[in-house]
Protein backbone atom coordinates (compact mmCIF):
# COMPACT_ATOMS: atom_id res chain seq x y z
CA UNK A 1 0.00 0.00 0.00
CA UNK A 2 1.25 3.66 -1.42
CA UNK A 3 0.12 6.90 -1.59
CA UNK A 4 -0.12 6.39 -5.62
CA UNK A 5 -1.83 9.63 -6.66
CA UNK A 6 -2.72 13.54 -5.60
CA UNK A 7 -5.56 15.77 -7.26
CA UNK A 8 -3.91 19.38 -8.08
CA UNK A 9 -7.00 20.22 -9.45
CA UNK A 10 -10.10 18.57 -9.53
CA UNK A 11 -13.08 17.41 -11.89
CA UNK A 12 -16.15 18.15 -12.16
CA UNK A 13 -17.37 15.17 -10.15
CA UNK A 14 -15.08 12.39 -9.69
CA UNK A 15 -15.59 9.60 -7.00
CA UNK A 16 -14.34 6.37 -5.97
CA UNK A 17 -16.50 3.60 -7.86
CA UNK A 18 -15.97 -0.02 -7.10
CA UNK A 19 -17.71 -2.99 -5.92
CA UNK A 20 -21.92 -2.48 -4.95
CA UNK A 21 -23.29 -2.28 -1.53
CA UNK A 22 -26.16 -4.71 -0.85
CA UNK A 23 -27.93 -5.24 2.30
CA UNK A 24 -29.42 -2.09 2.97
CA UNK A 25 -31.57 -0.85 0.45
CA UNK A 26 -34.15 -1.55 3.12
CA UNK A 27 -32.78 2.06 5.46
CA UNK A 28 -32.35 3.77 2.48
CA UNK A 29 -28.37 3.11 1.72
CA UNK A 30 -28.59 2.42 -2.79
CA UNK A 31 -25.63 0.31 -4.26
CA UNK A 32 -23.88 2.57 -5.60
CA UNK A 33 -20.88 1.48 -8.05
CA UNK A 34 -19.99 2.37 -11.59
CA UNK A 35 -22.13 4.16 -13.78
CA UNK A 36 -20.85 2.51 -16.54
CA UNK A 37 -20.16 -1.00 -15.17
CA UNK A 38 -18.90 -2.14 -18.57
CA UNK A 39 -16.05 0.12 -18.90
CA UNK A 40 -15.28 0.14 -15.41
CA UNK A 41 -15.10 -3.64 -15.15
CA UNK A 42 -13.02 -3.76 -17.87
CA UNK A 43 -10.93 -1.01 -17.15
CA UNK A 44 -9.98 -3.07 -14.24
CA UNK A 45 -9.07 -6.07 -16.15
CA UNK A 46 -6.59 -4.30 -18.50
CA UNK A 47 -4.30 -3.18 -15.13
CA UNK A 48 -4.81 -6.56 -14.03
CA UNK A 49 -7.51 -5.93 -10.79
CA UNK A 50 -10.55 -8.21 -10.34
CA UNK A 51 -13.20 -6.34 -12.51
CA UNK A 52 -14.88 -4.80 -9.42
CA UNK A 53 -11.58 -3.20 -8.03
CA UNK A 54 -11.91 0.38 -6.58
CA UNK A 55 -11.05 2.95 -9.73
CA UNK A 56 -11.85 6.21 -10.37
CA UNK A 57 -15.22 7.43 -12.09
CA UNK A 58 -14.44 10.86 -13.94
CA UNK A 59 -17.68 13.00 -15.14
CA UNK A 60 -17.59 15.12 -18.24
CA UNK A 61 -14.14 16.83 -17.25
CA UNK A 62 -11.61 14.96 -15.48
CA UNK A 63 -9.34 15.99 -13.08
CA UNK A 64 -5.30 17.13 -13.26
CA UNK A 65 -3.54 14.07 -11.85
CA UNK A 66 -0.13 13.63 -9.84
CA UNK A 67 1.56 9.86 -9.35
CA UNK A 68 3.17 9.88 -6.26
CA UNK A 69 4.54 6.49 -6.97
CA UNK A 70 5.45 4.03 -10.03
CA UNK A 71 2.31 2.24 -11.26
CA UNK A 72 0.30 1.43 -14.49
CA UNK A 73 -2.86 3.05 -15.10
CA UNK A 74 -5.83 2.86 -18.03
CA UNK A 75 -8.43 5.18 -19.13
CA UNK A 76 -12.04 3.43 -20.27
CA UNK A 77 -15.35 4.15 -20.83
CA UNK A 78 -15.81 7.54 -22.83
CA UNK A 79 -13.40 8.63 -25.11
CA UNK A 80 -11.27 11.56 -22.85
CA UNK A 81 -8.96 13.68 -24.08
CA UNK A 82 -6.36 13.23 -21.73
CA UNK A 83 -2.64 13.83 -21.49
CA UNK A 84 0.09 12.37 -19.82
CA UNK A 85 3.19 14.96 -19.30
CA UNK A 86 1.63 17.35 -21.84
CA UNK A 87 1.75 14.68 -24.61
CA UNK A 88 -1.28 13.01 -25.56
CA UNK A 89 -2.70 9.10 -25.09
CA UNK A 90 -5.08 6.83 -25.88
CA UNK A 91 -7.96 5.33 -23.80
CA UNK A 92 -8.40 2.05 -23.98
CA UNK A 93 -4.75 1.36 -23.14
CA UNK A 94 -2.15 0.90 -20.09
CA UNK A 95 0.43 3.25 -19.42
CA UNK A 96 3.31 2.69 -16.77
CA UNK A 97 3.79 5.99 -15.17
CA UNK A 98 6.43 6.93 -12.18
CA UNK A 99 6.20 9.62 -9.16
CA UNK A 100 5.92 12.81 -10.32
CA UNK A 101 4.12 12.19 -13.87
CA UNK A 102 1.07 14.34 -14.62
CA UNK A 103 -1.93 13.27 -16.00
CA UNK A 104 -4.90 15.60 -16.73
CA UNK A 105 -7.88 13.63 -17.87
CA UNK A 106 -8.92 16.82 -20.08
CA UNK A 107 -12.77 16.31 -20.82
CA UNK A 108 -14.94 13.75 -22.68
CA UNK A 109 -15.64 14.00 -26.45
CA UNK A 110 -18.37 10.93 -26.38
CA UNK A 111 -20.23 9.93 -23.49
CA UNK A 112 -20.24 11.18 -19.69
CA UNK A 113 -17.88 9.38 -17.69
CA UNK A 114 -14.62 7.42 -17.97
CA UNK A 115 -13.13 5.17 -15.48
CA UNK A 116 -9.28 6.02 -14.30
CA UNK A 117 -8.40 1.91 -13.07
CA UNK A 118 -4.29 1.72 -11.82
CA UNK A 119 -3.00 -1.82 -10.91
CA UNK A 120 -3.10 -3.22 -7.38
CA UNK A 121 -6.73 -0.62 -7.86
CA UNK A 122 -7.30 2.05 -4.80
CA UNK A 123 -6.98 1.42 -0.95
CA UNK A 124 -10.13 2.94 0.36
CA UNK A 125 -12.03 1.50 3.49
CA UNK A 126 -14.84 -0.96 2.63
CA UNK A 127 -17.89 0.23 3.87
CA UNK A 128 -21.06 -1.86 4.76
CA UNK A 129 -19.51 -4.28 2.20
CA UNK A 130 -18.78 -1.84 -0.56
CA UNK A 131 -15.66 0.44 -1.88
CA UNK A 132 -18.01 2.52 -3.67
CA UNK A 133 -19.02 6.17 -2.97
CA UNK A 134 -22.31 7.49 -2.27
CA UNK A 135 -21.84 11.10 -1.64
CA UNK A 136 -25.38 11.93 -0.84
CA UNK A 137 -25.01 9.52 2.19
CA UNK A 138 -21.22 9.88 3.27
CA UNK A 139 -20.90 7.19 2.57
CA UNK A 140 -17.61 5.13 1.29
CA UNK A 141 -14.96 5.97 -1.27
CA UNK A 142 -12.69 8.37 -0.02
CA UNK A 143 -13.91 10.02 2.74
CA UNK A 144 -17.53 9.56 1.55
CA UNK A 145 -17.72 12.69 -1.14
CA UNK A 146 -16.22 13.28 -4.03
CA UNK A 147 -12.48 14.12 -4.85
CA UNK A 148 -11.08 17.80 -4.44
CA UNK A 149 -7.78 19.60 -4.49
CA UNK A 150 -5.46 18.12 -2.42
CA UNK A 151 -6.73 14.44 -1.58
CA UNK A 152 -4.16 12.11 -1.72
CA UNK A 153 -5.47 8.47 -2.57
CA UNK A 154 -3.30 4.97 -1.71
CA UNK A 155 -3.39 2.04 -4.73
CA UNK A 156 -3.80 -1.93 -3.45
CA UNK A 157 -1.06 -4.56 -3.94
CA UNK A 158 -0.83 -5.09 -7.76
CA UNK A 159 -1.61 -9.09 -8.26
CA UNK A 160 0.83 -8.96 -11.55
CA UNK A 161 4.24 -7.34 -12.02
CA UNK A 162 3.96 -3.57 -13.54
CA UNK A 163 6.26 -5.19 -16.65
CA UNK A 164 3.97 -7.53 -17.60
CA UNK A 165 0.73 -4.52 -17.74
CA UNK A 166 2.48 -2.41 -19.50
CA UNK A 167 2.07 -1.79 -23.23
CA UNK A 168 -1.81 -3.57 -23.30
CA UNK A 169 -4.78 -2.01 -24.85
CA UNK A 170 -8.68 -3.71 -25.01
CA UNK A 171 -9.30 -5.74 -28.10
CA UNK A 172 -11.48 -3.22 -31.23
CA UNK A 173 -14.34 -5.48 -30.40
CA UNK A 174 -14.77 -5.29 -26.69
CA UNK A 175 -14.45 -1.82 -26.87
CA UNK A 176 -17.56 0.34 -25.91
CA UNK A 177 -18.88 3.02 -27.91
CA UNK A 178 -21.50 5.02 -25.93
CA UNK A 179 -22.54 7.05 -28.63
CA UNK A 180 -23.75 3.43 -30.36
CA UNK A 181 -25.95 2.76 -28.42
CA UNK A 182 -29.38 4.75 -28.49
CA UNK A 183 -32.06 2.89 -27.46
CA UNK A 184 -32.73 2.03 -23.87
CA UNK A 185 -33.94 -1.32 -23.13
CA UNK A 186 -36.86 -1.71 -20.43
CA UNK A 187 -39.43 -3.79 -18.84
CA UNK A 188 -42.70 -2.13 -18.42
CA UNK A 189 -44.21 -1.46 -14.77
CA UNK A 190 -43.95 -1.71 -11.85
CA UNK A 191 -47.01 0.94 -12.21
CA UNK A 192 -47.47 1.09 -16.08
CA UNK A 193 -51.52 0.15 -16.16
CA UNK A 194 -51.71 3.80 -14.26
CA UNK A 195 -50.76 5.48 -17.88
CA UNK A 196 -53.55 5.66 -20.75
CA UNK A 197 -52.51 3.41 -22.93
CA UNK A 198 -51.83 6.49 -26.22
CA UNK A 199 -49.44 7.54 -23.83
CA UNK A 200 -47.54 3.84 -22.83
CA UNK A 201 -47.35 3.74 -26.61
CA UNK A 202 -46.07 6.93 -27.47
CA UNK A 203 -43.57 6.74 -24.27
CA UNK A 204 -42.23 3.78 -27.04
CA UNK A 205 -42.53 5.77 -30.31
CA UNK A 206 -41.17 8.87 -29.80
CA UNK A 207 -37.59 9.96 -29.22
CA UNK A 208 -36.41 11.34 -25.62
CA UNK A 209 -34.22 14.56 -24.83
CA UNK A 210 -31.62 14.39 -22.23
CA UNK A 211 -32.05 17.32 -20.13
CA UNK A 212 -28.74 19.11 -18.52
CA UNK A 213 -30.21 17.95 -15.32
CA UNK A 214 -28.27 14.06 -14.56
CA UNK A 215 -26.39 13.31 -11.69
CA UNK A 216 -25.81 9.54 -10.26
CA UNK A 217 -29.01 9.50 -8.69
CA UNK A 218 -31.10 10.06 -11.31
CA UNK A 219 -31.08 11.62 -15.74
CA UNK A 220 -34.06 13.44 -16.63
CA UNK A 221 -35.28 12.87 -20.00
CA UNK A 222 -38.10 14.86 -21.40
CA UNK A 223 -40.51 14.59 -24.88
CA UNK A 224 -43.70 14.13 -24.44
CA UNK A 225 -46.53 14.73 -21.59
CA UNK A 226 -47.63 11.51 -20.76
CA UNK A 227 -51.61 11.08 -19.20
CA UNK A 228 -53.03 8.81 -16.42
CA UNK A 229 -56.14 7.10 -16.14
CA UNK A 230 -58.74 8.76 -13.72
CA UNK A 231 -58.75 6.54 -10.71
CA UNK A 232 -60.17 6.86 -6.99
CA UNK A 233 -57.14 8.09 -5.05
CA UNK A 234 -56.27 6.72 -1.96
CA UNK A 235 -56.35 9.66 1.08
CA UNK A 236 -52.65 8.98 1.82
CA UNK A 237 -51.33 9.43 -1.77
CA UNK A 238 -50.36 12.59 -2.92
CA UNK A 239 -52.94 15.05 -5.00
CA UNK A 240 -51.55 14.40 -8.60
CA UNK A 241 -52.48 11.42 -10.21
CA UNK A 242 -48.86 10.40 -10.80
CA UNK A 243 -48.38 10.18 -7.47
CA UNK A 244 -48.74 7.22 -5.29
CA UNK A 245 -48.29 5.47 -1.64
CA UNK A 246 -44.40 5.72 -1.19
CA UNK A 247 -42.88 2.63 -3.00
CA UNK A 248 -39.26 0.69 -3.68
CA UNK A 249 -38.09 2.34 -6.30
CA UNK A 250 -35.39 -0.20 -8.64
CA UNK A 251 -31.97 1.00 -9.95
CA UNK A 252 -33.23 1.84 -13.24
CA UNK A 253 -36.98 2.82 -12.67
CA UNK A 254 -38.40 5.36 -14.47
CA UNK A 255 -40.65 8.12 -12.61
CA UNK A 256 -42.99 10.87 -14.19
CA UNK A 257 -43.78 13.04 -11.67
CA UNK A 258 -47.16 14.88 -13.43
CA UNK A 259 -46.07 12.83 -16.47
CA UNK A 260 -44.01 15.45 -17.25
CA UNK A 261 -40.86 14.40 -18.16
CA UNK A 262 -38.77 10.65 -17.22
CA UNK A 263 -36.38 10.42 -14.44
CA UNK A 264 -34.57 7.20 -14.83
CA UNK A 265 -33.21 6.36 -11.54
CA UNK A 266 -29.28 5.43 -11.41
CA UNK A 267 -26.70 3.86 -9.35
CA UNK A 268 -27.60 5.99 -6.27
CA UNK A 269 -31.06 5.78 -6.30
CA UNK A 270 -33.44 7.14 -3.38
CA UNK A 271 -34.43 4.06 -2.44
CA UNK A 272 -38.27 5.06 -1.72
CA UNK A 273 -40.50 7.77 -3.47
CA UNK A 274 -44.64 8.59 -4.44
CA UNK A 275 -43.95 8.74 -7.94
CA UNK A 276 -45.61 6.19 -10.86
CA UNK A 277 -42.72 4.64 -12.60
CA UNK A 278 -43.94 3.45 -16.18
CA UNK A 279 -41.11 1.27 -16.83
CA UNK A 280 -37.31 -0.04 -15.68
CA UNK A 281 -34.22 -0.19 -17.40
CA UNK A 282 -32.75 -3.47 -17.73
CA UNK A 283 -29.05 -3.57 -16.17
CA UNK A 284 -27.82 -4.05 -19.46
CA UNK A 285 -28.48 -0.63 -20.78
CA UNK A 286 -27.56 0.82 -17.42
CA UNK A 287 -24.43 1.00 -18.75
CA UNK A 288 -25.84 3.89 -21.75
CA UNK A 289 -27.69 5.69 -19.29
CA UNK A 290 -24.63 6.28 -17.57
CA UNK A 291 -22.77 7.65 -20.54
CA UNK A 292 -26.06 9.68 -21.51
CA UNK A 293 -25.01 13.51 -21.84
CA UNK A 294 -27.20 16.67 -21.76
CA UNK A 295 -28.92 16.74 -25.59
CA UNK A 296 -28.87 13.02 -26.58
CA UNK A 297 -31.58 11.23 -27.73
CA UNK A 298 -32.79 7.92 -26.84
CA UNK A 299 -35.74 5.46 -27.69
CA UNK A 300 -37.36 2.80 -25.31
CA UNK A 301 -37.73 -0.64 -26.35
CA UNK A 302 -39.20 -3.58 -24.36
CA UNK A 303 -37.52 -6.73 -23.96
CA UNK A 304 -38.25 -9.55 -22.27
CA UNK A 305 -36.29 -10.84 -18.97
CA UNK A 306 -34.32 -13.47 -20.87
CA UNK A 307 -33.19 -11.28 -23.69
CA UNK A 308 -32.35 -8.89 -20.95
CA UNK A 309 -30.08 -11.87 -19.37
CA UNK A 310 -28.36 -12.84 -22.21
CA UNK A 311 -27.76 -9.58 -23.22
CA UNK A 312 -26.22 -9.07 -19.87
CA UNK A 313 -24.08 -12.18 -20.28
CA UNK A 314 -23.42 -11.53 -23.48
CA UNK A 315 -21.57 -8.31 -22.36
CA UNK A 316 -20.33 -9.79 -18.93
CA UNK A 317 -17.94 -12.18 -21.00
CA UNK A 318 -16.14 -9.79 -22.15
CA UNK A 319 -14.53 -8.72 -18.78
CA UNK A 320 -11.91 -11.25 -19.51
CA UNK A 321 -8.14 -11.86 -20.54
CA UNK A 322 -9.29 -13.18 -24.29
CA UNK A 323 -10.42 -9.37 -25.05
CA UNK A 324 -6.71 -7.95 -24.13
CA UNK A 325 -4.38 -7.93 -26.57
CA UNK A 326 -0.79 -6.29 -26.90
CA UNK A 327 -0.07 -2.84 -28.75
CA UNK A 328 2.97 -1.40 -30.82
CA UNK B 1 -57.05 -3.31 1.47
CA UNK B 2 -54.87 -5.87 1.67
CA UNK B 3 -55.24 -8.30 -2.07
CA UNK B 4 -55.87 -11.98 -2.09
CA UNK B 5 -53.09 -12.33 -3.78
CA UNK B 6 -49.91 -10.21 -3.91
CA UNK B 7 -49.56 -8.33 -7.24
CA UNK B 8 -45.70 -9.64 -8.58
CA UNK B 9 -43.81 -7.36 -11.03
CA UNK B 10 -40.89 -6.62 -13.21
CA UNK B 11 -38.71 -4.00 -11.99
CA UNK B 12 -35.99 -4.18 -14.85
CA UNK B 13 -34.23 -7.79 -14.96
CA UNK B 14 -32.65 -7.47 -11.28
CA UNK B 15 -35.86 -6.51 -9.08
CA UNK B 16 -38.93 -7.59 -7.61
CA UNK B 17 -41.75 -6.07 -6.47
CA UNK B 18 -44.62 -7.63 -4.25
CA UNK B 19 -47.34 -5.68 -4.28
CA UNK B 20 -49.79 -6.98 -1.22
CA UNK B 21 -52.37 -4.42 -1.44
CA UNK B 22 -53.03 -1.13 -1.84
CA UNK B 23 -53.31 1.00 1.29
CA UNK B 24 -51.30 1.99 4.29
CA UNK B 25 -52.62 0.24 7.21
CA UNK B 26 -50.71 -1.06 9.87
CA UNK B 27 -51.80 -4.79 8.96
CA UNK B 28 -50.77 -4.17 5.54
CA UNK B 29 -47.30 -2.38 6.51
CA UNK B 30 -46.74 -5.21 9.43
CA UNK B 31 -47.37 -7.84 6.88
CA UNK B 32 -44.77 -6.65 4.44
CA UNK B 33 -42.27 -5.82 7.39
CA UNK B 34 -42.74 -9.78 8.31
CA UNK B 35 -42.26 -11.10 5.26
CA UNK B 36 -39.09 -8.90 4.35
CA UNK B 37 -37.63 -10.14 7.45
CA UNK B 38 -38.08 -13.39 7.00
CA UNK B 39 -36.77 -12.94 3.71
CA UNK B 40 -33.94 -11.32 5.29
CA UNK B 41 -33.10 -14.82 7.79
CA UNK B 42 -33.76 -17.22 4.88
CA UNK B 43 -30.40 -16.11 3.22
CA UNK B 44 -32.12 -17.02 -0.20
CA UNK B 45 -29.06 -17.71 -2.82
CA UNK B 46 -29.55 -14.76 -5.14
CA UNK B 47 -31.30 -12.08 -3.38
CA UNK B 48 -28.98 -8.72 -3.00
CA UNK B 49 -31.10 -6.20 -0.86
CA UNK B 50 -35.02 -5.55 -0.03
CA UNK B 51 -36.59 -2.62 0.66
CA UNK B 52 -40.00 -2.82 2.35
CA UNK B 53 -42.69 -0.31 2.38
CA UNK B 54 -46.65 0.35 3.18
CA UNK B 55 -47.92 -2.02 0.93
CA UNK B 56 -44.68 -3.36 -1.34
CA UNK B 57 -41.84 -5.49 -0.75
CA UNK B 58 -39.04 -4.46 -3.53
CA UNK B 59 -36.68 -7.02 -3.74
CA UNK B 60 -33.03 -7.19 -5.97
CA UNK B 61 -31.91 -10.54 -6.88
CA UNK B 62 -28.89 -12.03 -8.95
CA UNK B 63 -31.00 -12.92 -12.10
CA UNK B 64 -27.98 -15.45 -12.73
CA UNK B 65 -28.64 -17.06 -9.47
CA UNK B 66 -32.43 -16.84 -9.03
CA UNK B 67 -34.86 -16.42 -11.15
CA UNK B 68 -38.01 -14.20 -11.30
CA UNK B 69 -40.33 -17.29 -11.06
CA UNK B 70 -38.05 -18.90 -8.22
CA UNK B 71 -38.14 -15.85 -6.49
CA UNK B 72 -41.68 -15.32 -6.59
CA UNK B 73 -42.05 -19.42 -5.25
CA UNK B 74 -40.36 -18.41 -2.07
CA UNK B 75 -41.97 -15.19 -1.65
CA UNK B 76 -45.27 -17.30 -1.99
CA UNK B 77 -43.93 -19.91 0.82
CA UNK B 78 -43.05 -16.89 3.16
CA UNK B 79 -46.61 -14.98 2.41
CA UNK B 80 -48.26 -18.47 3.28
CA UNK B 81 -46.65 -18.19 6.96
CA UNK B 82 -47.78 -14.48 7.79
CA UNK B 83 -51.47 -14.47 6.69
CA UNK B 84 -52.59 -14.75 10.34
CA UNK B 85 -50.70 -12.26 11.80
CA UNK B 86 -51.07 -11.40 15.49
CA UNK B 87 -48.02 -9.52 16.42
CA UNK B 88 -44.32 -8.51 15.08
CA UNK B 89 -41.30 -7.92 16.58
CA UNK B 90 -40.83 -4.15 17.19
CA UNK B 91 -38.38 -2.46 19.45
CA UNK B 92 -39.45 1.23 21.09
CA UNK B 93 -36.79 4.12 20.43
CA UNK B 94 -37.21 7.14 22.15
CA UNK B 95 -35.82 9.89 20.52
CA UNK B 96 -35.09 13.51 22.47
CA UNK B 97 -36.66 16.19 20.31
CA UNK B 98 -37.02 20.27 20.55
CA UNK B 99 -40.14 21.98 19.08
CA UNK B 100 -40.57 25.58 17.47
CA UNK B 101 -38.88 28.45 17.97
CA UNK B 102 -35.66 28.81 15.69
CA UNK B 103 -35.70 24.60 16.10
CA UNK B 104 -38.86 24.31 14.45
CA UNK B 105 -39.49 27.75 12.27
CA UNK B 106 -43.18 26.00 11.06
CA UNK B 107 -44.14 24.46 14.76
CA UNK B 108 -46.05 27.66 16.07
CA UNK B 109 -48.19 27.99 12.32
CA UNK B 110 -48.44 24.13 12.17
CA UNK B 111 -50.30 24.53 15.56
CA UNK B 112 -52.65 27.44 14.72
CA UNK B 113 -53.06 25.42 11.64
CA UNK B 114 -54.81 22.62 14.02
CA UNK B 115 -56.34 24.79 16.25
CA UNK B 116 -54.53 24.22 19.18
CA UNK B 117 -51.93 25.82 21.77
CA UNK B 118 -48.06 25.36 21.61
CA UNK B 119 -48.60 22.83 24.41
CA UNK B 120 -51.13 21.03 23.09
CA UNK B 121 -49.74 20.70 19.79
CA UNK B 122 -46.22 19.28 21.10
CA UNK B 123 -48.57 16.72 23.54
CA UNK B 124 -50.89 15.34 20.35
CA UNK B 125 -47.42 14.95 18.85
CA UNK B 126 -45.47 13.57 21.70
CA UNK B 127 -47.27 12.08 24.28
CA UNK B 128 -47.68 8.38 22.59
CA UNK B 129 -45.76 6.22 20.41
CA UNK B 130 -45.50 6.66 16.52
CA UNK B 131 -45.44 3.92 13.98
CA UNK B 132 -42.40 3.71 11.84
CA UNK B 133 -43.64 2.10 8.52
CA UNK B 134 -40.82 2.69 6.08
CA UNK B 135 -37.20 3.59 6.12
CA UNK B 136 -36.08 4.60 2.90
CA UNK B 137 -35.35 7.68 0.23
CA UNK B 138 -32.58 8.46 1.64
CA UNK B 139 -30.10 6.76 4.54
CA UNK B 140 -32.30 6.03 7.83
CA UNK B 141 -34.96 8.53 6.75
CA UNK B 142 -38.20 7.39 8.47
CA UNK B 143 -41.87 7.47 7.46
CA UNK B 144 -43.38 7.86 10.95
CA UNK B 145 -47.33 7.70 11.66
CA UNK B 146 -49.19 8.18 14.74
CA UNK B 147 -51.07 4.90 16.14
CA UNK B 148 -53.92 6.41 17.28
CA UNK B 149 -56.42 8.17 15.51
CA UNK B 150 -57.18 11.74 18.05
CA UNK B 151 -53.25 11.62 18.39
CA UNK B 152 -52.89 13.56 14.79
CA UNK B 153 -51.25 16.77 14.53
CA UNK B 154 -51.02 17.69 10.87
CA UNK B 155 -48.47 19.69 9.17
CA UNK B 156 -48.81 21.62 6.10
CA UNK B 157 -46.71 20.69 3.20
CA UNK B 158 -44.50 23.47 1.74
CA UNK B 159 -46.00 24.33 -2.05
CA UNK B 160 -42.66 24.89 -3.55
CA UNK B 161 -39.96 22.33 -1.39
CA UNK B 162 -37.26 24.01 0.00
CA UNK B 163 -33.93 23.65 -1.57
CA UNK B 164 -32.25 22.84 1.74
CA UNK B 165 -33.14 21.39 5.12
CA UNK B 166 -30.57 21.78 8.14
CA UNK B 167 -29.96 17.78 8.91
CA UNK B 168 -31.58 16.60 12.31
CA UNK B 169 -34.41 18.80 11.42
CA UNK B 170 -38.29 16.80 12.46
CA UNK B 171 -40.72 17.28 9.50
CA UNK B 172 -44.70 16.84 9.33
CA UNK B 173 -46.35 16.54 6.29
CA UNK B 174 -49.83 15.44 6.87
CA UNK B 175 -49.67 12.93 9.67
CA UNK B 176 -46.52 11.60 8.65
CA UNK B 177 -43.52 13.22 10.62
CA UNK B 178 -39.84 12.53 8.73
CA UNK B 179 -36.02 13.03 10.42
CA UNK B 180 -34.06 14.55 7.50
CA UNK B 181 -31.19 12.38 8.87
CA UNK B 182 -28.65 13.87 5.64
CA UNK B 183 -29.94 17.73 4.61
CA UNK B 184 -32.14 17.08 1.23
CA UNK B 185 -34.46 19.46 -0.08
CA UNK B 186 -37.49 19.09 1.53
CA UNK B 187 -41.49 20.19 1.77
CA UNK B 188 -42.66 18.81 5.29
CA UNK B 189 -43.30 21.49 8.01
CA UNK B 190 -40.15 21.86 10.13
CA UNK B 191 -41.75 21.56 13.92
CA UNK B 192 -38.78 20.52 15.65
CA UNK B 193 -34.71 19.12 15.89
CA UNK B 194 -33.22 16.18 17.10
CA UNK B 195 -29.87 16.80 18.13
CA UNK B 196 -29.02 13.06 18.00
CA UNK B 197 -29.48 11.86 14.36
CA UNK B 198 -30.53 7.87 14.12
CA UNK B 199 -28.15 8.00 10.98
CA UNK B 200 -24.30 8.24 11.88
CA UNK B 201 -22.29 7.48 8.72
CA UNK B 202 -18.96 7.88 10.66
CA UNK B 203 -20.08 5.34 13.08
CA UNK B 204 -18.76 7.29 16.01
CA UNK B 205 -21.40 6.67 18.59
CA UNK B 206 -21.94 3.52 20.61
CA UNK B 207 -25.14 2.77 19.33
CA UNK B 208 -23.66 2.40 15.83
CA UNK B 209 -20.68 0.10 16.09
CA UNK B 210 -23.02 -2.34 14.13
CA UNK B 211 -24.67 -0.27 11.35
CA UNK B 212 -25.10 2.97 10.13
CA UNK B 213 -28.54 3.44 10.29
CA UNK B 214 -30.27 2.94 13.89
CA UNK B 215 -34.35 2.90 12.82
CA UNK B 216 -36.07 0.02 10.76
CA UNK B 217 -39.35 -0.69 9.75
CA UNK B 218 -41.80 -2.01 12.41
CA UNK B 219 -40.12 0.33 15.03
CA UNK B 220 -41.49 2.54 17.63
CA UNK B 221 -41.11 5.71 17.98
CA UNK B 222 -41.44 7.96 21.53
CA UNK B 223 -40.33 11.57 20.97
CA UNK B 224 -39.30 13.06 24.34
CA UNK B 225 -39.80 16.74 24.31
CA UNK B 226 -36.78 18.34 25.43
CA UNK B 227 -35.47 22.29 26.58
CA UNK B 228 -32.51 24.37 25.69
CA UNK B 229 -30.53 23.21 28.67
CA UNK B 230 -31.26 19.32 27.65
CA UNK B 231 -30.28 19.77 24.37
CA UNK B 232 -26.77 21.51 25.24
CA UNK B 233 -26.44 18.56 27.22
CA UNK B 234 -27.51 15.63 24.50
CA UNK B 235 -25.27 17.98 21.82
CA UNK B 236 -22.36 17.33 24.17
CA UNK B 237 -22.60 13.66 24.68
CA UNK B 238 -22.94 13.33 21.26
CA UNK B 239 -19.65 15.28 20.37
CA UNK B 240 -17.92 13.13 22.99
CA UNK B 241 -19.85 10.23 21.41
CA UNK B 242 -21.17 9.20 24.58
CA UNK B 243 -24.96 9.55 23.99
CA UNK B 244 -26.87 6.54 23.59
CA UNK B 245 -30.57 6.26 22.48
CA UNK B 246 -33.23 4.65 25.05
CA UNK B 247 -34.02 1.21 23.07
CA UNK B 248 -36.74 -1.03 24.74
CA UNK B 249 -36.40 -4.61 22.90
CA UNK B 250 -40.26 -5.83 22.08
CA UNK B 251 -43.51 -6.55 20.43
CA UNK B 252 -46.10 -5.29 18.23
CA UNK B 253 -49.59 -6.87 19.41
CA UNK B 254 -51.53 -5.85 16.26
CA UNK B 255 -54.60 -7.95 16.72
CA UNK B 256 -54.55 -6.15 20.10
CA UNK B 257 -54.15 -2.70 18.64
CA UNK B 258 -57.13 -3.33 16.09
CA UNK B 259 -59.31 -4.39 18.71
CA UNK B 260 -58.48 -1.27 20.73
CA UNK B 261 -58.87 0.90 17.15
CA UNK B 262 -62.64 -0.35 17.33
CA UNK B 263 -63.06 0.39 20.60
CA UNK B 264 -63.47 -3.45 21.61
Amino acid sequence: MSEVIEILKKGLQTSVQGNYRYGYFGQGIPPSGPMDEYSHHIGNVLVGNKPDAASLEITMVGDRIKFLSDTVFAITGANFSAKLNKQPIKCWRTYRVKAGDILDLGFSTNGCRGYLSIAGGFNVPVVMGSTSTYAPGLVGGHKGRYLIEGDILESGESAVPLEQLEGLAVADEAIYKPESERTLYITLGPQADLYKDESVKEFFDIEWEVSPILNRTGVRLTGTQLYFKDRIKDPDEGKDLSNIIDDGIPVGGMQTPSGKEIICMAKDVVTAGGFAKIGTVVTYSMNTVGQLRPGDKVKFKEISLEEAKEKLMERRAKYSKEYITKYE
Amino acid sequence: MIYDEPRYMYGGDQFLIMETGNDMSIRQNCMVIEINRLLTESKIKGVLNSQPTWRSLLVQYNPFEISFEDLKKELENIRSNVKQLDEIPSRIVEIPIIYGGKWGPDFEATAEYNKVSVEKAIELHSSELQWVGLVGFVPGHPFVRPLRKDQKLHGKIYDSPRTYTPLGTIGLGGITTTFYTVATPGGYAMIGYIPAVPYDPAQLLPDFQKSAILLRAGDRIKFKPIDVDELNYIRQQVIERQFRFNIKEGIFKLSEWEKEQRGE
